[in-house]
């Protein structure tokens, strides 16, 4: 810079090393090294795996479209991609017709016990999934008690749970309530006079839902559906319990991996499933888009309700039916752990805790390593999550699309596909960490980061930089100013999400499938592992204590932000 | 408290805009000086520029003759009042004064002492276990004045300090943060958009507009003397008519308005542009006019009385002349006869007018 109308002689104050602020700077350098090293190097590294053969080393006279060519070639491969779509979009057919008329009792009919049947309706997303998919064996196996009752009293022999039918129905029981909440979002956040317009100009009620509210609400349901086919798509943990010889594309992986170590060919399986999963994103952006010019209200009235006593009666019975029917399947995990007898009838015919005694013989070195890998990933994430927020906030510079990529990455690639990531970068030499805590916890942070950096960067947006400025004016450091200003400020936000981080963690099944060792086996695997021995009794007790410390977690994250667990899952 | 000097101040952003384009002036030690301009003329630009907020993309800032053009902001040790206070809502008021104190000490003995002294002066020590929250919009402006003075800072900065303030205590506030600033010593730098406000409050007013500094003056030369149609314009309320020069008078000229000479007691600008025959833009403010119902001798216009509003401490005359001009009078009583309506004559004082050259016509906004 010229350094003009500057009288001769005048003592110019340089900057001394000592005076310049380096602790920013080191922070960025520290992010940047983890999402390259940890993010961007396995999917680059996955991806090009997945055009070479199994065993061949990377090279350009490697290259092959030999693992894609399977999709073609393979009755296996062929079959599972066609599963994987059948499975999702039945998934998302069930989990609208489910969530559809939930949201529209609860927003627009004038029903008792609202608050505690949203947070009743909120529950099957925060509970793992997979936990609740084993009592659908319980209940519709073989030996299933509704099995049992159908063919005694109906003569009707219901076909095997394992497959089509058992992975729809318990996927679609868990990500219903994604429909729900966020068509009721915008149906709360429709403008009302709207709707009494359409009342002042003669329409009647089923006029009024086809012509006004479902075309207002249109986007959201589009929005929810692709999210619930994102999740289904991805979802190992139902499939690999209730799939049996029923392949989909994260089982197919998984298989892949553990029956041949055939890295190239689940690397070209992940890539596949992952083209399905940006697609929906990308129709995402579109639905999403049209969805912000139509939800905006400039009033605050609140949509008249219906108080018709014929129509609050049906809404309210429909409503606790629909509730009672997706918590089931965790209902019966909760009485099978606590039952020692329980075959063909209503009700177990002996309860006790015997099946919580029994975990002490091999659960109790999971449950230890679950909660270490839990806690240590999850303060990493805080950590790393917050200041990813902070320099995507605050800083301005010219890289910040490779962060903005780093941090949307792991929401569109299922946990199974990070896993195969992790595996092509990390399973061999020069840093070989298969099989360590260091790769299970690397993994959960990569994949649960992005949750805290939404919360982070939330309320980082949300409070004033001239806050920052201030301390900054009075003389505080880049790093006091970030200790006493910034963190204490979005500490609540950022505290609240890592405790959902370290539930979602203690229930994680995908990932750590693909990296565990006997040393690091986690609670969720002990779980698998029961299952496949066909001990459900014991799988049912640790599932529930799986249960409870989530429910716990999430508890303490709603009470910390003073929000309701609905709003804090609702808006994704 | 030092002098602080700015230098050929420029700044370009992203995007090609030059917020501050050239600016230079002097505020000495113990002064309070003022940055007047519209929205988006740069003047907070500028400030956060001597702040270490934003780098100037050329030019220098000194403090005494040390330059800081470079120098990290949290180095500066300058205090600085934000438009939005920014108060850390966090902490008590307490806590709020101390922080700066902090930075610079271990000693809590003097932190506490300091603080105390600062809450004294500015008159709400029983706030100190509160919370910003719970402070009126007035209480937190005077917190966040303390906490930038505690520290006795080299300079300190304001920035539309009483913008979030209503009507009645911004009169107040202003006459207080005038009170503590002298009191402090403090070599201060004052941006407002609001010229009532810099005229109050300011020992020097520099008055900008696109960049550049149009104008830097005593509050008083700046509203009686503006050096341009454009200061004139800005700052209070004023009259231009479109006039022709007939011939030269000592310093000032004689010039046709409406069909009658009247004499003007200042040219502003370059003399070349003010020969007999040019026309000019003729200045004078509303409240420097009077109203008869007789002409008077190479003094007066004759005009229409269109409107008469009341307004308490004056009554404003909207009149149009025979051009079809419209001129506004403030006068501080009724004239006796003069109704809507009425013809009556505008008399002028020659000193109270000046004259611009024509191509500042472009520059003033009309219908006033």
């Amino acid at each position: 810079m010229a350094r003009v109308g500057v009288p001769e002689g005048t003592l110019v104050k340089k900057a001394g090393f000592k005076d310049i602020d380096w602790s920013a700077w080191i922070v960025l350098a520290m992010v940047a090294i983890i999402l390259v090293l940890f993010l961007i190097y396995p999917i680059g590294r996955m991806l090009l795996e997945s055009f070479v053969r199994q065993d061949d080393p990377i090279a350009i006279k490697n290259l092959t479209l030999y693992n894609f060519r399977r999709f073609i070639t393979s009755k296996l491969y062929k079959d599972a991609m066609m599963h994987s779509l059948a499975v999702s979009l039945s998934s998302v057919l069930f989990a609208t017709l489910l969530g559809l008329p939930l949201a529209f009792i609860m927003s627009r009919i004038d029903i008792p016990g609202k608050s505690v049947l949203t947070s009743l309706a909120t529950l099957p997303l925060i509970l793992p999934p997979f936990v609740g998919a084993y009592s659908w064996i319980l209940l519709l196996g073989k030996n299933g008690f509704i099995t049992f009752l159908l063919k005694k009293y109906l003569g009707i022999d219901m076909p095997s749970i394992y497959g089509f039918h058992g992975i729809t129905i318990a996927q679609a029981l868990s990500y219903y309530p994604f429909v729900f909440l966020m068509v009721q979002g915008s149906l709360s956040l429709a403008d009302p006079f709207l709707e009494e317009s359409a009342d002042v100009m003669g329409a009647g009620f089923w006029r009024k839902l086809r012509t006004i509210t479902l075309p207002l609400v249109a986007p959201s349901i589009g929005a929810a559906a692709i999210t619930v086919f994102m999740k289904a798509i991805g979802n190992f943990g139902v499939p690999s319990i209730l799939g049996g010889e029923y392949y989909v594309l994260p089982t197919l992986i998984y298989f892949q991996i553990v029956g041949f170590y055939n890295v190239n060919a689940a690397s070209a399986i992940s890539l596949v499933s992952v083209l399905f999963s940006i697609g929906a994103l990308l129709l995402m952006r579109r639905v999403t888009a049209k969805q912000a010019a139509v939800t905006l209200t400039t009033t605050t009235r609140k949509v008249k309700q219906i108080t018709n006593p014929v129509a609050k009666t049906v809404g309210f019975i429909v409503a606790l039916l629909i509730i009672l029917v997706s918590l089931t399947p965790h209902i019966t995990v909760l009485v099978a752990a606590f039952s020692e007898r329980w075959a063909g009838t209503p009700w177990p015919t002996k309860m006790s805790t015997a099946n919580f005694l029994k975990l002490q013989a091999h659960a109790l070195s999971p449950l230890k390593n679950s909660v270490v890998l839990a806690v240590v990933a999850t303060l990493a994430s805080v950590a790393i999550g917050s200041l990813v927020a902070y320099t995507a906030v605050r800083r301005k510079f010219s890289g910040r699309w490779i962060i903005d990529l780093a941090v949307m990455l792991p929401f569109v690639l299922p946990g199974i596909v990070i896993g195969v990531a992790l595996l092509t970068a990390f399973g061999a030499p020069p840093l070989y960490l298969a099989g360590t805590a260091y790769i299970l916890i690397i993994a959960y942070v990569i994949r649960r980061m992005p949750y805290v950096f939404r919360s982070a960067s939330g309320a980082l947006q949300g409070m004033d930089p001239v806050l920052e400025q201030a301390s900054t004016i009075m003389g505080a450091s880049w790093a006091r100013t970030f200790g006493k200003v910034t963190l204490p400020l979005i500490a609540p936000s950022v505290v609240a999400a890592g405790l959902i981080t370290f539930t979602t963690l203690i229930g994680e099944l995908s990932t750590t499938m693909m990296l565990y060792s006997a040393r690091w086996k986690t609670v969720t695997v002990a779980i698998y592992e029961y299952l496949l021995e066909d001990l459900l009794g014991p799988a049912c007790a640790l599932g529930t204590i799986v249960n409870v410390i989530v429910l716990v977690g999430i508890f303490a994250a709603t009470k910390l932000l003073g929000q309701k667990v609905s709003n804090m899952f609702g808006g994704s | 408290m030092v002098n602080l000097s700015v230098r050929k101040l420029v700044k370009d952003f992203a995007g090609g805009t030059r917020a501050v384009d050239g600016i230079d002036f002097d505020v000495p030690a113990g002064t309070l000086f003022t940055l007047l301009g519209p929205s988006g003329c740069g003047k907070t630009t500028t400030l956060r520029m001597v702040a270490g907020l934003e780098s100037p993309t050329s030019g220098s800032i000194l403090f005494g003759n040390e330059d800081y053009t470079r120098f990290p902001p949290h180095k500066r040790n300058i205090g600085m009042v934000f438009q939005s206070y920014a108060l850390f809502p966090h902490m008590s008021v307490f806590e709020n004064v101390a922080y700066g104190l902090r930075v610079r000490t271990k000693q809590a003995e003097e932190v506490k002492s300091k603080v105390g002294k600062a809450l004294e002066l500015v008159g709400l020590s029983h706030t100190a276990a509160r919370r910003p929250s719970q402070l009126s919009g007035g209480q937190q402006q005077r917190i966040a004045l303390a906490r930038a003075l505690v520290y006795d800072p080299a300079l300190l900065l304001l920035d539309e300090p009483l913008s979030n303030l209503d009507a009645k205590l911004r009169i107040q506030m202003r006459e207080e943060i005038r009170r503590i600033q002298k009191a402090a010593g403090a070599t201060t730098l004052y941006v407002t958009h609001d010229q009532e406000e810099a005229l109050s409050i300011s020992d020097v007013v520099a008055v900008i507009h696109s960049g550049r500094i149009s104008q830097i003056g005593k509050p008083h030369d700046v509203y009686e003397k503006p050096a341009s149609a454009l200061v004139a314009d800005f700052i209070g309320r004023a009259n231009f008519i479109k006039c022709l020069i007939t011939h030269k008078e000592g310093t000032g000229r004689a010039v046709k308005v409406a069909g009658s000479t009247i004499t003007v007691g200042c040219c502003v600008g370059d003399q070349a542009s003010f020969n007999a025959g040019d026309e000019a833009l003729l200045f004078f403010r509303p409240e420097k006019a009077a109203l008869s119902t007789s002409p008077v001798e190479s003094k007066s216009v004759p005009c229409v009385v269109r409107q008469v509003l009341y307004l308490g401490e004056s009554v404003r005359y909207t009149t149009e002349l025979p051009t079809k001009e419209v001129v506004q009078l403030a006068l501080n009583r009724r004239a006796e006869g003069i109704d809507e309506g009425s013809s009556a004559n505008i008399v002028l004082e020659a000193s109270d007018l000046r004259i611009f050259p024509m191509d500042q016509y472009g520059l003033i906004k009309r219908g006033n």
